[in-house]
């Protein structure tokens, strides 16, 4: 669906890339796209919406190759939810999306009955006569997510979408998203973790603008298999060394002593045992740690 | 055919979602207002009829008046205040002398018994123009008035000089007064060729034009920084719209309502007026106000809202597109002032409405190039909105940069 290869992206007056021979391939489903702040998947995103132009490097979306005439045909193809979202404090939800309804060209017969259908799919039925500023947080990103399908594009591209709702909100975005992901392609930018293991069976982790890795999540837990250790003990001296010596990713205080859990291939301490490796844990091992 | 119908769907669109906001219902509260205001003037003009004018139209006649010697003017005013004029005194001394019933007494006398001279003069005695008449004498004041015959042109609303107008017009004996002045013969040639009401609609449409223009460069302001305000650019940015189809239907969505009610609530007034003047003397048509309409406000809210809308895609600050329009919009909209305090009126390329004199003698003058400017500015509207589409569609394949 997007072919992704050697592209590169450097914004004007700077010196490094921004992105740097990013190579990748994202099909149908639920694709992850993860990093730390300033890594490159704000400006990824960007290209892919046609927002920002790309330095060099070639791009085809949908089978559409990505070059200025085509902006028109792959925003038609593409639905994005961004970051930050807003509307007119006064209008309505069902006005907000038939506006955009008209602004997509979607007739009315079929847009009326998609628009119907979306409000239940996203759960908004109800409030469709509620003013935007009215609205939660998670409410709105529902309706942004709306009016990112009110297109029905074949692909959704997601900015942080869980970010700032509450856990239940969270859920039940990530959950539209996997229901989306069933027939479209859904990709999702996120710096959190936990939202990309529970939903993607794909990513690509990028850092200072290149592509660390990219593939199953899988095939990311076996690269670093046996990466990860617990070890229990009861010296706050020992304690403290470890963490200078190793890479440490947390440390639990219990009534009995405090739990260690340790990062790295072969760690040299007696009665450190093997833990199966989290997606968290790869992550820091593939940043550099 | 198919994207002339979108563009015209989202339009409609965006035409009922400016209707609906509270800023542009208070915009219409406020037109009603002004208009009402305007019209004020318009509605004490002659409503009442020939013959109670004329039995206002007093005693002393203009061309006595303008004839009288310093004796004779003494004697006027010894019978009206009880004292003599020296001829050495100021304009002024004299007016400081009258109590504010002795002033009125004089100004009422005189509205009622002369012609232009005299509204001139109570221009004067209104103090409006004191400080450049202070140093001469009452004689010198006189004849200075009657070179000064500019100033009194926007008096015309006033009731006292539209019945001192009806006098000129009615009393043909008159057309002797001043040679640069037109006589009542030529003033008739030119009342056959124009209605009294098209005139009147522009200077009407004048007055109007300041209040209407920044009132629509609030809305539009207003609308187009919200995009920015309330971040709903990015999504906006992903449909698919082009940069100028979306700027044309928004932009023509807050302008095509708010000129429907300008032009609804302004004609209403007008229509009103019409209805009820004294039409046996001037020749008033309600169709001459639908005429200035379109030749006046219509193509410069055109085009000042299309500067704004220019500034607001530039600047996206709302504080400070709107800084710049208004002072645009103040500057070329105002009467050019000569160093003597006469007024200059004329065309300029620059001024966004052309505002002309409401003067009987060069009525018509203007009349091919106003609608050369104002056709010149629409088209210029027109440029400004395709460049703002293209600012628009250019912002969208860039954003990014700037995130």
């Amino acid at each position: 669906m997007i072919k992704i290869t050697n592209l590169q992206k450097r914004y004007r007056k700077a010196k490094s890339f921004a992105l740097q021979d990013v190579n990748l391939g994202i099909n149908q489903g639920m694709y992850g796209l993860l990093g730390a702040n300033g890594a490159g998947k704000t400006t990824l995103i960007n290209i892919l919406t046609t927002m920002s132009p790309k330095t060099s490097g070639e791009i085809i979306v949908n089978d559409i190759l990505y070059e200025p005439g085509n902006y028109p045909a792959i925003r038609k193809s593409i639905g994005y939810v961004p970051q930050e979202f807003g509307m007119f404090p006064n209008m309505r939800i069902d006005e907000i999306m038939d506006y955009f309804r008209i602004l997509n060209a979607v007739p009315q017969l079929e847009g009326s009955e998609r628009i119907k259908n979306l409000l239940e799919y996203l759960n908004l039925s109800q409030h469709a006569d509620k003013k935007f500023k009215h609205l939660s947080g998670g409410m709105k990103r529902r309706l942004s997510i709306g009016l990112a399908l009110i297109n029905d594009p074949k692909i959704i591209i997601a900015d942080e979408p869980t970010t700032g709702v509450d856990p239940n909100e969270r859920i039940n975005i990530r959950n539209l998203l996997l229901d989306l992901a069933e027939t479209k392609t859904v990709i999702m930018s996120t710096h959190i973790i936990e939202d990309i293991s529970y939903t993607c069976k794909e990513l690509a982790v990028l850092s200072t603008g290149k592509l660390m890795f990219s593939g199953s999540i899988g095939n990311l837990l076996n690269k670093y298999a046996g990466f990860a250790w617990e070890y229990k003990t009861k010296d706050e001296n020992e304690t403290e060394n470890i963490r200078k010596q190793m890479l440490v990713t947390n440390i639990m205080r219990e009534n009995d002593g405090i739990i260690l859990r340790i990062l790295g291939k072969d760690i040299d301490i007696d009665g450190a045992k093997r833990i199966p490796l989290s997606l968290e844990d790869a992550f820091i091992l593939l940043e550099g740690g | 055919m198919k994207r002339g119908a979108a563009s015209l769907r989202l339009m409609m669109y965006s035409s009922l979602l400016s209707a609906k906001q509270p800023l542009f219902i208070i915009s219409v509260l406020v037109i009603v207002f002004i208009t009402l205001n305007n019209a004020n003037s318009l509605f004490k003009m002659p409503y009442e009829s020939k013959v109670q004018y004329e039995e206002k139209l007093g005693y002393i006649k203009y061309e006595d008046f303008i004839n009288m010697t310093f004796t004779e003017f003494d004697s006027l005013y010894f019978d009206k205040f009880g004292e003599h004029i020296k001829q050495e005194y100021s304009f002024l001394t004299y007016i400081d002398k009258m109590s504010v019933e002795q002033r009125t007494m004089l100004e009422y006398d005189k509205v009622k018994s002369t012609d232009k001279y005299d509204a001139y003069f109570n221009e004067m005695i209104n103090c409006k123009y004191i400080q450049n008449v202070q140093r001469y004498t009452f004689f010198e004041l006189k004849n200075l008035s009657k070179e000064q015959y500019d100033l009194l042109s926007h008096s015309l609303f006033t009731p006292g000089f539209s019945s001192s107008a009806l006098y000129f017009q009615n009393n043909s004996n008159y057309s002797s007064i001043v040679l640069e002045y037109p006589t009542y013969s030529e003033m008739l040639e030119i009342i056959k060729k124009e209605n009294m009401s098209y005139h009147i609609a522009r200077e009407y449409y004048f007055r109007l034009m300041i209040p209407l223009s920044l009132l629509l460069i609030i809305l539009i302001v207003d609308r187009f920084s919200k995009d920015y305000k309330y971040n709903s650019e990015l999504n906006l940015y992903m449909c698919n719209v082009k940069g100028s189809r979306y700027i044309f239907a928004n932009y023509f969505g807050i302008l095509f309502p708010f000129i429907i009610a300008s032009f609804i609530i302004s004609n209403t007034w007008a229509f009103i007026y019409v209805a009820n003047v004294n039409a046996s003397i001037w020749v008033y048509s309600a169709l001459d106000f639908v005429k200035a309409f379109f030749l006046f406000p219509f193509s410069s809210l055109i085009y000042i809202s299309a500067v704004a809308l220019l500034c607001v895609m530039l600047m996206k600050s709302s504080m400070l597109s709107l800084a710049i329009t208004f002072y645009y919009s103040f500057i070329f909209s105002n009467i050019t002032y000569n160093p003597d305090g006469t007024t200059e009126w004329q065309i300029s390329w620059l001024n966004y409405f052309p505002r002309l004199p409401f003067r009987y003698g060069i009525m018509n003058d203007f009349k091919a190039e106003v609608m050369i400017h104002q056709l010149a500015f629409l088209l210029i509207a027109v440029v400004i909105v395709i460049i703002s589409g293209r600012i628009w569609e250019r912002r969208r394949n860039h954003c990014g940069e700037l995130i």
